[in-house]
């Protein structure tokens, strides 16, 4: 059972949360700089975006949190400002999906309709804009559930084929993990109300495997000159 | 022999212009590239574009490729480049 503390605090734990998240992401994209500005290595593109995405994804839920707790959503010039952060957060999110995909598909993709990047960016953006206009979260998270059980075929496929089998088995895992830990929170931030020991386990064990990343990062970049 | 992947090419040539004492004409580094002469042109444009090498004349006109800065730090950063890919399976 969760300690009254913490539900007491509930709020505050999920803004420090929502933090560290955000924080591991942008240093995960940031740290990778230097390596892609020398090889332009897609790949490494693709792994850094998905960073991004998640990151501008989990800033944005720090806006909105913090709203909710201050109940005071600002309009600025009769725009609501409510929606707009939920559209981005939306599309921030898609992308982060998608990117994580790209980054262990792309060469399959190859020059397929797939490689054009920004037709992906377009259809994000119309589901998003369906999604709020409508306030139908099913339709983003109908799209969230394809794009994790593709993660998951992908991800066998490339493992089926690698050479270096033991350690892609657990960074695999780490990514279907952290994706579906990502399908679950948003489910239960727009569709269904899980009990609140359930999320708190949820968050701890996303940011537990986002360290595992964030660790690896810092780890494979330390050698950087 | 397995095909070369796009890093290692250019780690390739790059190398190759280091080792000739960072300064070599365009025929013996297409011979030692083992490249295809379109495929050979298609490398030199990316670097120069992506500022790797440049372009020197000497008094005799003649042109020599030699690397900037950049194009040492890829050298010396290329074993954790492919360590960084191979490691997260991108």
């Amino acid at each position: 059972m969760i300690p009254p503390f913490l539900i007491k605090y509930n709020l505050w734990i999920n803004l420090i949360y929502v933090l560290v998240v955000a924080v591991f992401c942008f240093v995960i994209y940031f740290k990778t700089r230097g390596l892609y500005k020398l090889s332009y290595h897609k790949g490494i593109k693709y792994f850094r975006n998905t960073f991004l995405f998640f990151g501008i994804m989990y800033v944005l839920r720090l806006f909105l949190y913090s709203f909710r707790r201050e109940m005071v959503i600002p309009h600025f010039f009769n725009i609501d400002l409510f929606k707009v952060m939920l559209f981005i957060m939306v599309y921030a999110s898609l992308m982060a999906s998608i990117y994580l995909i790209y980054s262990i598909f792309w060469k399959k993709i190859g020059k397929t309709i797939f490689s054009k990047i920004y037709l992906v960016h377009i259809l994000a953006l119309i589901i998003a804009l369906m999604a709020v206009k409508e306030k139908t979260p099913l339709i983003f998270i109908i799209p969230q559930i394809i794009l994790f059980l593709l993660l998951v075929v992908v991800s066998l496929l490339h493992y089926k084929k690698t050479k270096y089998k033991e350690s892609y088995s657990k960074l695999y895992l780490v990514y279907i993990l952290i994706f579906l830990l990502w399908v679950i929170t948003n489910i239960s931030e727009f569709l269904v109300l899980f009990f609140q020991e359930f999320i708190l386990v949820v968050h701890t064990i996303l940011v537990v495997l986002l360290l595992f990343i964030f660790f690896k990062v810092i780890k494979e970049t330390k050698a950087e000159k | 022999m397995t095909k070369r992947d796009r890093l290692r090419v250019v780690y390739d040539i790059l190398d190759t212009v280091m080792k000739h004492r960072n300064s070599i004409k365009s025929t013996p580094l297409l011979r030692q590239s083992n490249l295809s002469q379109k495929r050979f042109k298609e490398y030199i444009n990316e670097l120069l574009e992506k500022g790797f090498i440049k372009e020197i004349k000497d008094n005799g006109g003649k042109i020599y490729f030699t690397l900037t800065s950049k194009g040492f730090d890829y050298l010396s950063n290329y074993k954790t480049i492919t360590n960084f890919i191979e490691s997260f399976g991108l």
